[in-house]
């Protein structure tokens, strides 16, 4: 994403804020500082560039302030779960350390989707200032979910279509992922895939009527009960291995080892009422034994007690891909599951409830 | 009787147009002098001494100011609040500035943030 000079970050456009409802509460409302000087330094005195959300929101929005501080992008609890699996109650003050460095620059306030763009982007007004009721998905989700999502939904992948969602339908990121669902007011869950799916491919206004008898061949059979939509319907996808955070200059680093386009389908960590399905997509995260080390020895002692090909749902669907050209390209053939052989020796453990031991038989 | 009447009309009469010419000549004197009256120099004015105004006294009982609005919840959406009403108007200056292209280009200054590029995919 191109940068944003610092003038144009605070650039503010007249008609997009100050005629609008939210332009007539003034500056000093919101942001503090100091008025009626031209010293930029006086002007500045205590001004908050980013306003808290039930400060400066709370009082005309109290509904949605008061469910988003359950939302995960407010409170990004779901980082908070996925280390506290691998960690033990000891070492969670040496992790918030580190997800105070690394991870906090993701958490969103109510502007940092609807006035700017996000702090992990360098933030920076969208538009001069104006309130966008429906954040633009190329400066605001995309500044976050970048490198798997995005580039997976708009087919940046080289040799991989963009999902048909986005290509054919030209749906923006909210279609599917609604106002509810990023303000939290489907329930406050501890990680993105707590509950039933959401969204799912079945709502009302998307498949209601993909069923057993809906005519489609692959439908009629087992397939609907035992295979989330994904493992017939995504392909090839990112995953990315050996993350390591540090600091560095005072400044939040991080490396990874090179990412692999694959895909595979592994068995379902989550199985239960809400997600049946004994086969799901499953995507490498980058986690790593001693990904945290810098901020103190093994941070990570349950290491293995959760997988490190998880559970995943790409953003790249199509409606014909080569899981559906025949039945063998999956019965059988051992090159779309994960077997033993794709898992990294140390991580085996970690990872025996999601490897595929058996393949599906071959069909005659 | 009748004959001793007729007799005396003409000296009735005489009588009566003798007098009237003469009362119409005074009135017309009186009239002018009234008219001449006015033209003259008006008379010395003396000043009176004023008269004190009579107030009525302060009342001694003042009835207590009537209750106030009493707060209510408020329903949204709520009409917007003015400038004048929130106070904002010494926001001007910093509208003033942030609006002029100019002037941000010449203040703003960048943020040092040490140059250290990740390495790998976030």
């Amino acid at each position: 994403m191109p940068p944003v000079e610092a003038w144009e970050k605070v650039f503010l456009n007249q008609e997009s804020f100050s005629e609008t409802i939210h332009g007539r509460y003034g500056c000093i409302t919101c942001h503090g500082g100091v008025g009626g000087t031209d010293d930029k330094e006086a002007a500045h005195e205590g001004m908050i560039g980013e306003p808290d959300s039930a400060e400066a929101c709370g009082d005309c929005h109290p509904d949605q302030v008061a469910m988003d501080e359950g939302s995960l992008h407010s409170s990004l609890a779901g980082y908070t779960t996925a280390l506290a699996a691998r960690s033990a109650p000891d070492k969670m003050a040496q992790l918030e350390v580190m997800m105070g460095n690394h991870c906090d620059k993701c958490h969103t306030t109510c502007g940092q989707c609807h006035v700017s763009r996000p702090t992990n982007l360098g933030g920076g007004l969208l538009e001069g200032h104006a309130f966008k009721q429906i954040p633009p998905m190329n400066l605001t989700c995309t500044g976050c979910h970048g490198s798997r999502i995005n580039d997976e939904y708009k087919g940046k992948n080289e040799g991989v279509q963009a999902d048909v969602h986005y290509i054919q339908g030209g749906m923006p990121c909210f279609t599917c992922h609604t106002a509810d669902e990023m303000h939290g007011v489907l329930g406050e869950f501890e990680h993105r895939y707590d509950g039933a799916p959401t969204p799912s491919c079945q709502d009302a206004d998307c498949h209601p009527d993909v069923g057993q008898d809906d005519g489609i061949q692959y439908h009629a059979s087992y397939h609907l009960e035992g295979l989330s939509c994904q493992v017939c319907h995504s392909t090839t996808y990112k995953n990315c291995y050996s993350c390591h955070v540090s600091m560095e200059n005072g400044a939040a680093y991080f490396e990874t080892d090179e990412s692999e386009m694959m895909f595979k389908i592994g068995l379902n960590p989550l199985q239960g009422e809400d997600r049946p399905w004994k086969y799901v997509p499953v995507r490498h995260v980058p986690v790593d034994r001693d990904s945290f080390s810098y901020y103190g020895e093994d941070l990570l002692p349950n290491f293995d007690a959760v997988p490190t090909w998880k559970y995943a749902t790409p953003h790249n669907i199509q409606r014909n891909t080569p899981q559906t050209e025949a039945c063998n390209t999956c019965h059988g053939n051992a090159e779309f599951f994960l077997t033993v052989d794709d898992v990294a020796p140390d991580e085996r453990k970690a990872n025996e409830d999601v490897i595929v031991e058996e393949l599906p038989f071959s069909m005659p | 009787m009748t004959a001793s009447r007729e007799k005396h009309m003409p000296e009735v009469k005489g009588l009566f147009q003798k007098w009237g010419g003469m009362v119409a000549v005074v009135l017309l004197l009186l009239l002018a002098v009234l008219a001449l009256g006015g033209c003259a120099e008006p008379g010395t004015i003396t000043a009176v001494e004023p008269t004190a105004t009579a107030f009525p006294p302060p009342p001694t009982d003042i009835p207590p100011p009537p209750p106030g609005p009493t707060p209510v919840a408020l329903d949204f959406p709520i009409a917007a609040v003015t400038q004048e009403a929130n106070g904002s108007v010494d926001d001007q200056s910093c509208v003033g500035c942030h609006t002029d292209e100019e002037t941000l280009k010449a203040l703003a200054e960048e943020e040092e943030v040490p140059e250290v590029e990740p390495e790998g995919e976030g």
